[in-house]
């Protein structure tokens, strides 16, 4: 199973929201990472059609995506940002709504809906109106439906927001477990979320695909660019203000700030071991001297 | 499953059903402006027993004995005047009176059907059609062709009025289109939902979907169609009596000029696919242009503007005109299509003439096809992100400069917007102002002969009572009898000449029996006079329709127009807060509690001192143009009904006091919605309480359920 994007573009007026996106995708989790306005959303829109596409091509299978919409739609589950539904209908009806959209028959349209309603643990809630759910309920309402129909590219933006940690954990493990048949996109500023899950890692900014790696390689990348300092709020302030945005971690001797950057102040100590992705995060888009 | 979401959707069930109340209503209301309840079932009796009696006469015998039945009913009109002052006309000469017309009109079909084949035979004698490829010559064959046909029609007498009443009621067609605009929202709702990207991404969801949902609009329009126009028809049937649809369709005698040989069952047949073609294809020619504008907002009020052009273009422009095919290939004016089978018209398309009721057939097909089309090629091709139009990026520039102009808008000016502009509070409005300016009725009334000159007597009079007044009532009244005893001895034996000073004496005896009711009106002035109470010759038949009892009916109906405004503009004013989830944050400000409330309930009041202003001044306007509102400025004891006020206030005065006292049971209704809105949850459930609490009741009320009075708000406003 394959997918690959090669070339993408899409501006929006003057605005450069894609540029030259290119990568072939494979079954497994790829987590994508990147600030507000860096281009994953339109990534998505265009894989699904739901922007219309300016240059470049996509491939499923090595057959041109845009040559034949409709078969290549019967492959996508999509999961948008937006909690989007009919606030009328019950989650059960929703999700058969939608699962006819899809395609899907009477009876394996039922015996889906059933099982996801239990995979997402709304199978008690069912038979209620989805204006009376809470946000973490519609978000799973919404996974439910873009896990209709066994789709093998499963889009996923911001998947667990909202979620109580329980259920992150549970919809995070369920995604892992069902992407090792599928390709799974899965967009999310929970960096915790694809540092569990995701096989490899795209790092956008502004439009541009900056790195695709494994999450291993992202975190060797920035040894050595990891710091800590002990020091005063005021301080902490000062140097966030001169080194870009670092983690403030409370001590009983004040505060510990833990900077990363290719220039780090000269009294703080150079971390090793423990480098997590929201580091990586923290390199790639709030550094200042990146 | 889209059928299933929009036919399982309990709002959109509501809303239609409200609909349907609402049309059925409004027709009630339209029979009730022509005439009352025992007008109608008088004028009913008369025209089905007339029919039976005289359907086989010759048409010169019809005449002449509906000629003294009218002048015999002008009699006892007369008679009963005198006994009860609140008679304008009875049912039974308005029945007499349409049969009269009824026979004229059809003595005059053969004649005219042979005028029009002797027309072409004559014209083509003239030098200047001679020319064989001439428009002129053309037409004139082709009217001669298509008029041909109707020499063997022998249209027959019979009841017209239910049919008149159903095809000059044009709120139907306002109606059904609401209804088919709600079943195009349903379908957009995926895009103001936010789920337009998940349906996009589907298999199914684009053109199949789009196909299911031509379907489904098809559907709807046909059961629209077929409810609303066939209970409207049956009410009508049942009001004003029967029809046999055996008979040729000419004998509608507005459908003289209609063409083709079929029957009156037929007609209708034919009449509701035509009514259903165009409402599709306009519903269609509406969902295209909303689905062209990402803002739901802009495409409508595009559609509405193109539809209101077109609307004065098929009013404005003259059948005569050179340019008449604006007037007759007009999407607004299709939908008058009785108006199109009731005129013969060609128009000159590449020098041919063409019937108009074909070329519009034709435009409907091309139009139906193209936009089924388009928007199966918009559903492929249409991305749910995407540029925004021009219209779009004009309007919210202009938003931006008005926002940056302009100050701060206050809080008041902030919850005005929400309720008038978020909430469509203004649509609802505007929504009233066009169903009271339909249904404004400044027709000329018939008056008998007898109340033509009570109402001359009364304004000849008017004004205080003098002895002076009643010695010229009682000179005149002297001459009329004098005058009255010359003719009656100035009969020659020739039946002509005698039938004429009959007719004469009839006019003046009526005269003199208006004359006396005004006499005898001046004397009881006098002797209120007598007991201190002041007051003067006023002609009350205005204020009868103001505040008299014989209309009440009307009044209420009118009250209960400006209550369901109320209920559907005010009744989500509290809940908007708690629907869009901003009621936690609002709670919490300085302002968000009392301060909030206080504005709402000032904008509730702005609102029904507006709904009172737009139906209060109407029903004035229409009565004052129909009746007159005469001598408001005499005490308000000059009006007869009225004379045991004890106030010493003029009738103008007493007309400002019952009108503001109205407005003010209005504003306490506006206040009960706005406190009945704060305990609900959301917009639709605010508005669904309104008028389950205010208007159900008021509407069995009116109904004619007078046991619900006591819980109809109606009841309590009509003051």
């Amino acid at each position: 199973m394959k997918l690959e994007l090669k070339n993408l573009t899409k501006h929006y007026g003057e605005i450069c929201a894609l540029s030259n996106f290119s990568a072939t995708f494979t079954k497994g989790v790829y987590g994508i990472l990147g600030a507000n306005g860096a281009g994953k959303s339109t990534l998505m829109n265009l894989i699904t059609d739901n922007v219309a596409y300016e240059s470049g091509e996509i491939y499923f299978e090595n057959q041109r995506v845009w040559a034949s919409r409709k078969t290549f739609r019967e492959k996508i589950g999509y999961m948008p940002q937006q909690q989007g539904y009919y606030e009328e209908m019950s989650a059960r009806s929703y999700l058969y709504y939608i699962g006819r959209l899809k395609g899907l028959s009477g009876k394996q349209l039922k015996k889906q809906v059933e099982e996801l309603l239990e995979i997402v643990n709304l199978k008690d809630e069912a038979h209620q109106l989805l204006r009376s759910f809470s946000g973490g309920m519609k978000q799973r309402v919404m996974l439910a439906q873009a896990l209709l129909g066994n789709p093998s590219i499963l889009l996923l933006d911001e998947p667990t927001a909202g979620l109580d940690p329980r259920e992150r954990i549970r919809i995070r493990n369920y995604i892992a477990k069902i992407a090792r048949e599928r390709i799974v996109l899965l967009a999310t500023h929970i960096v915790s979320d694809i540092e569990c899950i995701a096989s490899n890692v795209l790092i956008m900014k502004k439009g541009e695909l900056k790195s695709m790696t494994t999450p291993e390689q992202l975190i060797s990348n920035i040894i050595g660019k990891v710091g800590q300092i002990q020091c005063t709020f005021e301080e902490a302030e000062k140097l966030q203000k001169q080194y870009g945005m670092g983690t403030m971690i409370q001590s009983n001797d004040g505060v510990v700030l833990r900077l990363v950057g290719d220039k780090l102040p000269e009294q703080s100590h150079i971390i090793t071991n423990g480098i997590t992705l929201e580091d990586v995060y923290l390199y790639y888009f709030c550094n200042k001297n990146t | 499953m889209e059928w299933k979401r929009i036919f399982q959707n309990k709002r959109f069930l509501i809303m239609i059903l409200v609909l349907y109340v609402l049309c059925i209503f409004l027709f009630y209301r339209e029979m009730n402006n022509k005439e009352n309840k025992t007008q109608r079932l008088e004028m009913k009796q008369k025209v089905e027993s007339i029919i039976d009696q005289v359907e086989e006469w010759e048409s010169t015998n019809i005449l002449q004995y509906l000629t003294e039945q009218i002048q015999k009913e002008n009699e006892q009109i007369s008679q009963q005047y005198n006994r009860n002052e609140e008679v304008e006309v009875s049912g039974t000469l308005l029945g007499l009176k349409e049969v009269y017309q009824e026979v004229t009109a059809l003595d005059g079909f053969s004649q005219k059907v042979q005028s029009v084949l002797q027309n072409e035979q004559q014209m083509e004698l003239l030098a200047v059609f001679q020319k064989d490829d001439g428009y002129g010559l053309k037409n004139i064959k082709k009217t001669a062709r298509d008029y041909e046909v109707l020499l063997n029609v022998h249209p027959k007498l019979m009841n017209n009025i239910s049919l008149n009443r159903y095809f000059d009621f044009k709120i139907t067609d306002f109606v059904i289109i609401a209804g088919a605009i709600l079943t195009i929202f349903m379908f957009l709702q995926e895009r103001k939902r936010g789920i337009w990207e998940v349906v996009n991404t589907t298999k199914r969801g684009r053109c199949y979907l789009a196909i299911e949902r031509v379907g489904i609009l098809a559907l709807l329009i046909g059961v629209f169609v077929a409810l609303f126009h066939s209970t409207i028809l049956l009410i009508s049937i049942f009001n004003y009596g029967a029809i046999d649809v055996s008979l040729p369709v000419q004998s509608i005698t507005r459908l003289q000029d209609f063409t083709y040989v079929m029957s009156i069952g037929q007609f209708l047949i034919y009449y509701f696919i035509m009514k259903y073609f165009y409402y599709f294809m306009l519903a269609l020619l509406i969902w295209l242009v909303l689905s062209l504008f990402r803002n739901t907002t802009v495409g409508l009020s595009i559609f509405i503007f193109i539809f209101g052009v077109e609307y004065t273009l098929f009013n404005t422009i003259l059948s005569s005109s050179g340019k008449n095919i604006w007037k007759y290939i007009n999407i607004a004016g299709w939908m008058n299509w009785i108006e199109y089978c009731q005129r013969y018209q060609n128009v000159k398309l590449f020098s041919y003439p063409i019937e108009i009721k074909q070329i519009a057939l034709v435009l409907f097909c091309i139009f139906t096809v193209v936009s089924i089309c388009a928007l199966l090629i918009l559903a492929g091709k249409r991305k749910p992100i995407g540029k925004q139009s021009i219209f779009t990026v004009f309007f919210n520039r202009l938003g931006s400069w008005i926002s940056n102009k302009i100050p701060v808008p206050s809080l008041f000016a902030l919850e005005a917007r929400k309720l008038f502009w978020m909430q469509r509070g203004i649509w609802i409005l505007l929504i009233l102002l066009l169903i009271q300016i339909q249904m404004l009725n400044t027709s000329k009334v018939y008056y008998s002969e007898e109340l033509m000159y009570r109402n001359y007597y009364y304004k000849k009079y008017e004004g205080l009572v003098t002895d002076q007044t009643l010695k010229k009532m009682e000179e005149e009244e002297q001459s009329i009898s004098r005058a009255i005893k010359e003719l009656s001895s100035s009969f020659t034996g020739d039946e002509a000449v005698d039938n004429g000073i009959f007719i004469q004496i009839q006019s003046q005896q009526a005269r003199l029996t208006a004359l006396k009711s005004i006499m005898e009106r001046g004397n009881g002035i006098l002797a209120l006079g007598e007991k201190g109470v002041g007051a003067g010759i006023v002609n009350p038949i205005g204020y009868q329709h103001l505040f008299g009892k014989s209309e009440e009916h009307k009044q209420e109906e009118t009250i209960f127009m400006g209550v369901i405004t109320l209920c559907l503009v005010l009744g989500g004013i509290c809940s908007l807060e708690k629907q869009a989830g901003t009621y936690s944050v609002i709670k919490v400000t300085k302002k968000g509690s009392n301060t909030q409330v206080i504005q709402k309930i000032l904008l509730a009041t702005i609102c029904a001192i507006v709904v009172s202003g737009i139906i209060f001044g109407f029903e004035i306007y229409e009565v004052s143009h129909r009746y007159g509102l005469f001598g408001n400025q005499y005490r308000v004891t000059s009006i007869s009904f009225l004379e045991s006020i004890s106030f010493n206030i003029s009738i103008g005065q007493y007309v400002c006091i019952i009108y503001g006292l109205r407005t003010f049971m209005m504003i306490l209704v506006s206040s009960s919605i706005v406190f009945l809105s704060s305990k609900c949850k959301t917009v639709f459930s605010g508005i669904a309480i309104s008028l389950l609490l205010f208007v159900l009741p008021s509407t069995m009320y009116i109904m004619g359920i007078s046991i619900v009075g006591i819980i109809s708000v109606v009841k309590y406003i009509h003051i």
